[in-house]
């Protein structure tokens, strides 16, 4: 017959050896759960907070975006606005240039024979004009304009035909 | 015994044990119990002024707007483009001293510390959220401001760092090339809405979205998540215009208006295989950066919203559908009598000599009596035909607004002199455009292409879509096309536009000067005219056609040749070498300027009154060819015999007159039809029916 072991009949050191051993078991049971409730709350609340660090990021990146476009068009802009023909006229205002009406001959004469030009006279010296096609140009203030006299219009229409002879 | 004081010890350590178990778990139901009564409580009565308290604190909904779409020129240069500029706001509810908060944006700012203070102490009473006292700060300005403002140990998310300031993003319009095709551009209000031109067109299209954030901030305020809602994108737009071309388009037109000291002027440079506008031009003209510049005579695109008889242009149409019929050749003869024609009981002439000359010297000379006749052999009905095929009548479906139709009678309620009026262009009233789309329809051998103005549509420097290939359609045919440019370009060879000849090219083109109606007398004035010339270059294979209108010239000559063809000439020196287009001869001006005869036209051949006599209503049109028929049938003394002409001084082309010399030119034309009208009261009227 087998002899059973009753607790109750055991020795009161093997009982209390053997219930420090459960409880000892029970502590560190409870103690691993709770180290595991703790680390995922840690990693819970890293998670929390890098994701609260990352959305600040990529606001501040959305908004850095955003301005950066605006910024890109206000520099196409101000490039319009320099190309433009009315600030290029302030900018040369400003720089000392002022808008006058010159008077610039340029004569250019062709001819394929001596005696048949293809072109005996332009608009510019059609003796009908009304006069040397006046030409907007910008001069620095003090500097008269040009005047081109006959002469020198005729010794230029013949430099060019020397010149242009010479091409051909 | 001692067994026995052994076991009661037992029991009371165990009662003991057992009755702090209870208490501490009495004392977490209690805890617990308060803790669930509470939230119950918060969670039931209190749920609502929580959860908008929570969402107050951590959410933040932002609307904000979409910059308006941009317009681009044909090469991608930008017209008008929205940019992002600031404006400071206060929260007058977390401002606490609204005096020194008033100080120190005056002083960060430049702003007047007294309106600044009264803002914000009015915001303060009102307890409002947003009370704007800087607008249009730029981003360098802004972040001076915030220099100047930053308060040492404040904790806030945004700048600046001082209670209750704010920054808010706002959009401005800005056109950079100020009043360049201020007409075709437009302008648009404040709150981002067209109100002109292509900006009103085409609002669908370039209007800002606003788009709406949901942000989540933290107790500090900082932004952490963020959802927006997805809005359609605004598009841009590219037009046909090309800026240059714009430009040289512009300046030479408004120098004309400024030295004939007309009322207005229009211009239109038009491609007319594609039907594209490479520039329309108005003056006078406006800034639309400075929106209080723009006032009603400034605003109106007369290119296409003004009506307008265009004189003898219209020359054009009549030998256009005589040449459609094969009714004559250019060179063939025709009788011009001896310069008069008298067509339902009413006289036309001609400025010159009678007798037979050539379609080509009648073209040239721009002969009333010969269009006249040529509109009779044509017929009511091919001619009414052929204006109608031409794109008269309606509206060219252009994408700019408040286009007109223009004015163009059903036949059955023409009079009788209507077809001779209208073979020389009156009783009819057309736009600048419709006119040059006409023009460009010969230019374009017979085939008329729809005029337009947008080129593409554009999202993120993608093509998303384009305006459907233009509308083509064979008017007249080919061989009348290229024998209408040979009339046309008789006309600047040996009539009345030599100042229309361009070195280097052939040009063909008609002018045209038209006596205006005058709203006052409802009779057409002779002392106001519509001066216009037409033309295309080269002749031969035309590229470009080109649209002069100068609306009453006063100084100096008036005839289209006069006035508006110098204009043509110095547009086109200018935009022919850009377009590539070669010179295709070099002897242009000489061949013009060798022909010493000068012709100049006849406004109006009729020197008994107006031949503008129509009922027709005019909704639209700013100049109304509209005289009551009745007027003239009703005074029998004002008509005069067929056979009386009176010759008048012609104003010719000259430098600036003295004003009271001019005045006497302008009296003398005036007084031309009384002084006829008064000539033989008792005269019998013959009229035709």
């Amino acid at each position: 017959m087998k002899k059973r072991s009753n607790p109750r009949l055991a020795s009161p050191s093997a009982n209390n050896a053997e219930r420090n051993s459960t409880t000892f078991l029970y502590v560190l049971l409870t103690i691993a759960c709770a180290a595991f409730l703790a680390t995922g709350f840690f990693f819970a609340a890293r998670q929390h907070f890098a994701a609260m660090d990352l959305g600040m990021k990529n606001s501040t990146l959305r908004k850095q975006v955003e301005e950066m476009e605006a910024q890109k068009r206000q520099l196409v802009l101000a490039r319009e606005i320099v190309r433009s023909p009315a600030e290029m006229k302030r900018i040369a205002a400003n720089k000392g240039f002022r808008q006058r009406e010159a008077t610039i001959a340029p004569v250019a004469v062709l001819a394929n024979a001596p005696n048949k030009p293809l072109v005996e006279r332009t608009a510019m010296t059609a003796p009908s004009s009304a006069g040397p096609k006046p030409v907007k140009a910008f001069l620095p203030i003090g500097t008269k304009p040009v005047s081109v006299s006959a002469e020198s219009r005729t010794s230029r229409k013949n430099e060019n035909l020397v010149a242009l002879n010479k091409l051909r | 015994m001692s067994n026995a004081r052994r076991k009661s010890k037992k029991v009371n350590t165990r009662q003991q044990a057992f009755n702090r178990f209870m208490l501490i778990v009495a004392v977490l139901v209690l805890w617990i119990g308060g803790i669930g009564a509470r939230l119950v409580y918060l969670q039931v009565n209190q749920h609502d002024w929580l959860k908008d308290r929570a969402e107050n604190q951590r959410l933040e909904i932002k609307r904000s707007k979409m910059p308006r779409g941009t317009i681009y020129d044909r090469d991608g240069r930008v017209l008008a483009m929205s940019v992002t500029v600031k404006t400071l706001y206060a929260d007058a509810t977390q401002v606490e001293d609204v005096a020194a908060a008033a100080k120190s944006v005056a002083k960060a700012t430049g702003g007047n510390h007294k309106e600044l203070l009264k803002l914000l102490s009015d915001g303060k009473e009102s307890e409002r959220k947003f009370v704007p006292l800087v607008r249009g700060v730029s981003d360098e300005k802004a972040q001076e401001v915030n220099k100047a403002l930053d308060t040492a140990g404040l904790k806030k998310a945004d700048m600046p760092k001082f209670a209750g300031l704010h920054w808010r993003d706002e959009q401005t319009r800005s056109y950079p090339h100020e009043s360049l095709a201020a007409h075709v551009i437009g302008f648009s209000n404040k709150d981002g809405v067209g109100q002109a031109g292509i900006e009103q067109s085409q609002n669908d299209l370039l209007y800002g979205a606003v788009i709406k954030r949901v942000q989540e901030r933290d107790r500090l305020g900082r932004v952490y998540d963020e959802q927006v809602s997805e809005k359609e994108p605004p598009k841009d737009v590219m037009l046909t215009l090309s800026s240059s071309i714009q430009y040289k388009t512009e300046a030479p037109l408004a120098k004309a208006v400024e030295a004939a000291g007309a009322k207005a002027g229009m211009a239109i440079v038009m491609d007319h295989k594609t039907g594209e506008i490479l520039a329309m031009a108005n003056y006078p003209t406006f800034d639309p950066n400075k929106l209080g510049s723009i006032t009603a005579d400034n605003l109106m695109n007369r290119s296409v919203q003004s009506v307008y008889s265009p004189g003898s242009v219209f020359k054009l149409i009549t030998y256009g559908a005589a040449l459609e019929k094969k009714l004559f050749t250019p060179e063939q003869m025709i009788d011009k009598g001896n310069g008069t024609i008298s067509v339902g009981g009413r006289v036309f002439k001609d400025h010159g000599s009678g007798g037979q000359v050539t379609y080509l010297k009648a073209m040239a000379q721009s002969s009333n009596v010969g269009a006249i006749k040529t509109a009779l052999s044509v017929g009511k009905n091919d001619f009414h035909s052929t204006v109608v095929k031409l794109g008269f009548g309606k509206a060219t479906g252009i994408e700019l607004p408040a286009e007109t139709r223009g004015i163009v009678r059903d036949p059955a309620r023409w009079n009788g002199d209507s077809l001779a009026s209208m073979a020389i262009g009156y009783e009819i009233g057309v736009s600048a455009l419709q006119m040059a789309t006409a023009f460009a329809t010969i230019a374009n051998d017979g085939v008329r292409v729809k005029p337009h103005i947008i080129k593409e549509i554009r999202q993120f420097d993608e093509k998303v879509g384009s305006t459907p290939e233009p509308e083509k359609q064979q008017v007249v045919s080919p061989e009348t096309a290229r024998n209408m440019r040979k009339l046309l370009r008789e006309v600047v060879v040996s009539g009345t536009a030599k100042r229309a000849a361009v070195d280097g090219y052939s040009i063909a083109g008609k002018t045209g000067t038209a006596w205006k109606f005058d709203e006052k007398t409802k009779r057409v004035s002779s002392a106001k005219y519509m001066s216009s010339f037409i033309g295309m270059a080269p002749a031969e294979n035309p590229q470009v056609t080109i649209a002069v209108i100068i609306d009453e010239p006063r100084i100096g000559g008036r005839d289209g040749g006069q006035v508006a063809a110098p204009v043509f000439k110095e547009i086109a020196e200018q935009i022919l070498p850009e377009l590539n287009i070669k010179p295709d001869i070099f002897s242009e001006t000489m061949v013009a300027e060798n022909d010493s005869e000068e012709y100049s036209e006849e406004p109006l051949g009729d020197v008994f009154g107006s031949p503008l006599s129509t009922d027709e209503t005019v909704e639209e049109a700013p100049v109304a060819p509209s005289v009551p028929k009745a007027e003239t049938k009703t005074k029998p003394e004002a008509a005069t015999p067929k056979k009386v002409i009176i010759s008048e001084p012609k104003p010719k082309a000259e430098p600036k007159k003295a004003p009271a010399k001019e005045e006497k030119i302008k009296q003398t034309v005036i007084n031309r039809p009384r002084v006829v009208a008064k000539e033989k009261p008792g005269t019998e009227v013959k009229r035709k029916t």
